[in-house]
């Protein structure tokens, strides 16, 4: 079974944001919002003796996440190659997992009322193709491989090149997404974009948030069933009138 | 250049293979040691020897690059010389590592009708009054304003404009505006409602890239030259039309069908390809063929022509061409007018997300960067009691005022310099994403210095001041 992860070299990426919007594309994200994103880190120094470089994140496919146990409805899983994935058919969009994310990788798109994100391009993978971001890179800064093929550029970049988790003693589940730069540009990295210690929302929130939309729905309907009665009565009631 | 010569760390044997002028050269840059160019360049001498040592033992794996946008302060020539000089000194055209030689790329004809000869000549001074800009190098925008604002050497009373944003890509916007209100007919062929279609008698609204055929992309200059097509993934949306088809269209309307002998995009794009070997098919299919490439002086053969363009077929460090026309022969130094008290030289450049003034209205790279920001160093931002992202007002040397734009305040940039992403600030009001969003760097260009030799036009030589939003000065 392969285990699927990314390696992004931080010393190739130019802060171009192809990867965005290659995504974007192909997941018809909504403006606003991203399922990869990249950021500037630093500038730390003075002119002109500076440090800057550029932080791309996105679903790291943890080995141990914290938003699968947070989704009330099973619709957040990993699969068995390791990928988390959302399935939009149990999806309630009740963000639960979104504030338990420690790298604030998910979002809920308010077009379709479901949480999205990152899947490393399942369905493209499937195909045979590399996920969107991947493809149009035009630095080769993201490399996506299979960890347990030895010969694979992934697993090089991992076990002989040293790419590196974003994890602190705090935060430490098992991240897929690897990170391959200079020790300064690694320390910038983590100086900005270190994980949070994931949120956790009560099920009695969500269970009751959900409810509110069940009791704007009950009385919704309530309403248009008696407009329609309402309606129906005129119109019947004319009926008899012209009889 | 003084290191490397007088050090003699250069490439001997290849300057006296493939240079002529060294002896020149040579006595000329004994005036520019490190220590003269430390105050001006604010890099050590020391600096300056470490990094023509350094340069010296990669050679000729070293290349210079002269960067994407080289028209700065009108004697660019003379910069860009400098910088093929050094590459020479180094060995490095023509060899790895090094500068690739280009590889032609056999082309298909389509014989043209000839064009009726005209007495007057060029409007732009391509070729007459900068004889080194030749027509081939598709002329002066800028010389073509002035010709127009003068009515020298004729009287111009029409533009079809193509390609270009004329208002925001041409500096002296004041100038291109009351050329355009001189004219008496102006047609603007766009792929958007920028600015200019305001000012138009006619637009001439053409599809986007992803839906029209053009002609072939032929690339020489890279290390394996390669021909690539683009074709319309979509049919034209609304009353969009192709550029090809609206050419054709206005030639045959114009009684001028002689010129466009050619039936549609399949045709013409077959004929340009119909030497290379490949066929249509193949090439629409695969989208880009590479050929083989003789980027190395060694892997040179006679079909490829001669290794240096030049006169003598050699590189010419010591130029006869412009000692005849009367400029320096080799490049000389003029000094740099500084920014006058209060202001900062406003220097320009792109953003990797934008193209030009052409992406900004784009909704998934508007929602990237729907605005720039003007940098300026950390302490100058203290200096004028502005903060990182307060908006503000930037009023040039002739009072030109920009929209209000927000302050990036960095310690990445010169504190002589305020810098912005160019093609914001869009004037047209059917750019609903991107009208008005940010400053325009051209609307504070209203200054240039043009080069004497090749007649462009240098940008970085205004100077902008600070104004709170409400247009006091700070």
């Amino acid at each position: 079974m392969p285990r699927f992860a990314m390696v992004i070299d931080q010393e190739r990426c130019v802060g171009c944001q192809s990867c965005t919007v290659a995504c974007k594309s192909e997941w018809d994200v909504p403006n606003g919002f991203a399922r990869t994103r990249v950021r500037q880190t630093g500038v730390v120094g003075s002119f002109p003796k500076l440090t800057t470089s550029f932080y791309v994140s996105q679903c790291n496919h943890c080995d141990r996440p914290t938003c699968v146990p947070a989704c009330p409805t099973g619709a957040t899983y990993q699969d068995k190659t390791g990928i988390v994935r959302v399935n939009r058919d149990l999806c309630i969009g009740c963000g639960a997992c979104v504030a338990a994310c420690p790298y604030g990788a998910r979002y809920v798109n308010a077009k379709i009322g479901k949480v999205d994100k990152c899947d490393f391009c399942a369905s493209r993978l499937e195909n045979g193709l590399q996920p969107a971001c991947v493809a149009t890179c035009p630095a080769h800064a993201k490399v996506f491989g299979n960890l347990e093929d030895s010969s694979s550029e992934a697993f090089q970049l991992v076990y002989r090149q040293g790419a590196h988790r974003v994890e602190t003693t705090q935060v430490a589940i098992g991240p897929n997404v690897y990170y391959a730069g200079k020790p300064e540009h690694t320390e910038l990295l983590m100086a900005g974009f270190a994980p949070q210690l994931p949120r956790t929302i009560a099920p009695g929130k969500i269970w009751s948030s959900l409810l509110n939309k069940f009791v704007f729905l009950a009385v919704g309907a309530t309403f248009l069933g008696q407009a329609v009665a309402f309606f129906r009565q005129l119109s019947v009631g004319e009926k008899q009138f012209e009889d | 250049m003084n290191v490397l010569i007088s050090e003699n760390l250069y490439d001997n044997e290849y300057i006296s293979q493939y240079a002529t002028g060294m002896k020149e050269l040579e006595e000329h840059v004994k005036q520019f040691p490190p220590e003269w160019a430390e105050p001006i360049t604010e890099i050590s001498a020391a600096q300056i020897r470490d990094t023509a040592h350094a340069m010296a033992e990669a050679k000729p794996a070293v290349a210079i690059h002269p960067g994407r946008h080289v028209t700065w302060y009108g004697d660019d020539t003379q910069r860009a010389r400098a910088m093929a000089i050094l590459t020479a000194l180094l060995g490095a055209y023509g060899r790895k590592g090094g500068m690739f030689l280009p590889t032609k790329v056999k082309q298909g004809r389509i014989p043209l009708p000839s064009f009726p000869e005209s007495e007057r000549g060029r409007a732009d001074g391509a070729g007459s009054k900068y004889p080194l800009a030749t027509e081939e190098s598709q002329g002066l925008t800028q010389g073509l304003v002035q010709a127009t604002l003068t009515a020298n050497p004729y009287p111009i009373k029409g533009w079809v404009v193509y390609g270009q944003s004329v208002l925001e890509s041409i500096p002296q916007r004041q100038n291109t505006l009351k050329a355009i209100e001189q004219l008496e007919f102006m047609a603007v062929v766009d792929v958007l409602p920028v600015e200019q279609v305001n000012y138009a008698d006619i637009v001439l609204p053409e599809a986007t890239y992803l839906e029209r055929y053009d002609p072939p992309h032929i690339v020489t200059t890279a290390k394996r030259p390669y021909v690539a097509v683009r074709q319309p993934a979509i049919e034209p949306l609304y009353e969009s039309k192709p550029g090809w088809w609206i050419a054709k269209q206005m030639a045959s309307r114009l009684g001028l069908s002689d010129y466009f002998p050619w039936k549609d995009p399949d045709d013409h794009l077959s004929r340009l390809i119909q030497p290379l070997g490949i066929n249509l098919a193949e090439l629409k299919s695969l989208g880009a063929v590479a050929f083989d490439g003789h980027p190395y002086i060694d892997d040179r053969t006679e079909a490829d022509g001669p290794v240096f363009p030049t006169q003598s077929g050699k590189i010419e460090l010591f130029s006869s061409v412009l000692k005849d026309l009367k400029f320096d022969p080799l490049p000389q130094f003029t000094a740099v007018e500084p920014p006058p008290q209060g202001y900062l030289r406003l220097i320009y450049g792109r953003a990797p997300m934008h193209s030009f003034s052409r992406s900004e209205n784009n909704s998934w790279l508007n929602d990237l960067m729907p605005e720039n920001q003007v940098w300026v160093h950390t302490q100058i931002a203290a200096k004028f009691g502005v903060q990182d992202g307060q908006r503000i007002i930037l009023e040039n040397q002739d009072g030109a005022k920009s929209l209000p734009i927000a302050v990036r305040a960095t310690e990445a940039i010169r504190s002589d310099c305020a810098y912005m992403v160019h093609g914001f600030g869009a004037q047209g009001q059917g750019l609903t994403k991107a009208y008005k969003k940010g400053a325009s760097d051209t609307q504070l260009i209203t200054r240039v210095a043009i080069d004497p030799i090749m007649g462009a036009t240098g940008m970085r030589v205004n100077f902008v001041r600070v104004l709170s939003a409400d247009g006091e000065r700070s």
